[in-house]
């Protein structure tokens, strides 16, 4: 395949190059969840705490997934109860690839066109990161291990089974819960529910 | 021979290498792209597409999917990519109506036969691919007749396994027995459950306490 690519014209060489970066970067964000995977069923996942906040770490999160999303015109909504004062001790790293997975999925499980919607509140001393979309919504067969290791769909979509396990594995360490769910309108949903622990 | 082809691949190098080597070939004279199933049943609209690429694992719709509705509307050969050596897949990817698979790593050298081979109206099965079909019509037929059937899925070493398994050792204590390594062991197990689609390692032992040991 290489060889192919390296026949390319000039002509083509920006789009050449943007398909071979796209691609490394997915590759790059399989070994990356799998390393963490890895480290994490090896020694626990380490956690930095430290003060951080939410709305910064979630723009950020939706800064990488949006070209992935547009590349299929799905578009991210971003919906949060109040602008400032949304802090609270985590690991922000973690945190935002807790995001940045659970709104991959969506993208990936989304058909082209479609709207996925990052909510963020405060509720009765905790900080929920609501994950939805308008689409078909999750399995019912697989919504039972839908955070284990390796669980797949089945059906020809993609993903191995490890980005949704690597989000649970970091809400655990939070002391928070995540759960998933179909809602009433048939759409996907996936709900972090983190404790407050304000810095 | 002149060919019209829709290439369906959202791994962008992927979908450009292979577009760029199908343009190369002699008797192709157009190939279109699309990332996924739904872009590309669009253009399969709007396009005179004389046969389809098709990658297994697509966002959104999904692979099986888009080759059921291709096959369930046109006439149309879908030729499949996938980089699945699991032949688990074979069987859904024929139910599908697809007409043969390639996997992607043997894809560039191949393609070109099995694009006329799909044109002249037959198929493209490998050695493999057919030995899976073979095995799962095999495995209807005393599925039907025998409920424990589904065991005969498993390969020589998934059986030793889940004998093991049963006998209940865990995985380290297997590893040992049968001098493998403790993540081959691993993963032996998880695709045995798959196989035998259970959910986890007690009522995978309870099928071979139940039906196994008698075979």
């Amino acid at each position: 395949m290489l060889g192919t690519l390296a026949s390319l014209s000039l002509l083509e060489g920006n789009a050449a190059v943007e398909a071979i970066r796209s691609s490394q970067q997915r590759c790059l964000r399989l070994i990356d969840d799998l390393l963490q995977v890895f480290r994490a069923e090896q020694e626990g996942l380490q956690i930095d705490l430290q003060p951080c906040d939410l709305l910064a770490i979630a723009q950020e999160a939706l800064r990488t997934v949006e070209p992935i999303a547009a590349q299929r015109q799905i578009s991210l909504v971003l919906r949060q109860e109040r602008c400032r004062g949304m802090e609270l001790l985590a690991d922000p790293s973690l945190l935002q690839r807790l995001i940045e997975n659970l709104l991959l999925n969506a993208v990936h499980h989304n058909l082209r066109g479609q709207r996925v919607w990052l909510q963020l509140s405060r509720q009765e001393g905790e900080w929920w990161i609501d994950v939805h979309d308008g689409g078909e919504g999750f399995p019912p067969e697989l919504l039972p291990r839908l955070f284990q290791r390796f669980a797949q769909s089945g059906n020809g979509t993609p993903g191995a089974g490890l980005g949704l396990y690597l989000c649970r594995l970091i809400t655990e360490a939070h002391r928070g819960i995540i759960t998933a769910s179909n809602t009433a309108g048939g759409g996907a949903r996936v709900l972090v529910e983190l404790p407050q622990r304000e810095p | 021979m002149t060919m019209h082809l829709l290439l369906i691949e959202d791994d962008q190098a992927y979908q450009l290498a292979m577009a760029t080597h199908l343009r190369q070939l002699a008797g192709v004279n157009e190939v279109w792209v699309a990332e996924d199933g739904e872009m590309g049943l669009e253009l399969l609209g709007s396009k005179p597409v004389d046969l389809v690429l098709l990658d297994l694992m697509l966002p959104g719709l999904g692979g099986l999917a888009t080759c059921r509705r291709i096959t369930a509307n046109t006439a149309l050969p879908v030729l499949i990519l996938t980089s699945h050596e699991d032949t688990g897949w074979v069987r859904q990817i024929w139910d599908a109506g697809a007409r043969g698979y390639l996997h992607k790593e043997r894809a560039l050298a191949q393609v070109e036969l099995a694009l006329a081979s799909l044109m002249i109206g037959a198929s493209w099965w490998d050695q493999k691919a057919t030995a899976a079909l073979q095995r799962s019509v095999t495995y209807q037929a005393v599925a039907a007749s025998n409920q424990g059937g589904h065991l005969n899925g498993l390969t020589q070493r998934e059986r030793e396994v889940l004998v093991c398994l049963a006998a209940g050792n865990n995985n380290r204590l297997i590893a040992e027995k049968l001098g493998i390594g403790e993540g081959t062991v691993r993963s032996h197990v998880h695709v045995l459950l798959q196989k035998l689609q259970v959910s986890n390692r007690t009522q995978a032992a309870l099928i071979w306490l139940t039906k196994g040991a008698r075979q």
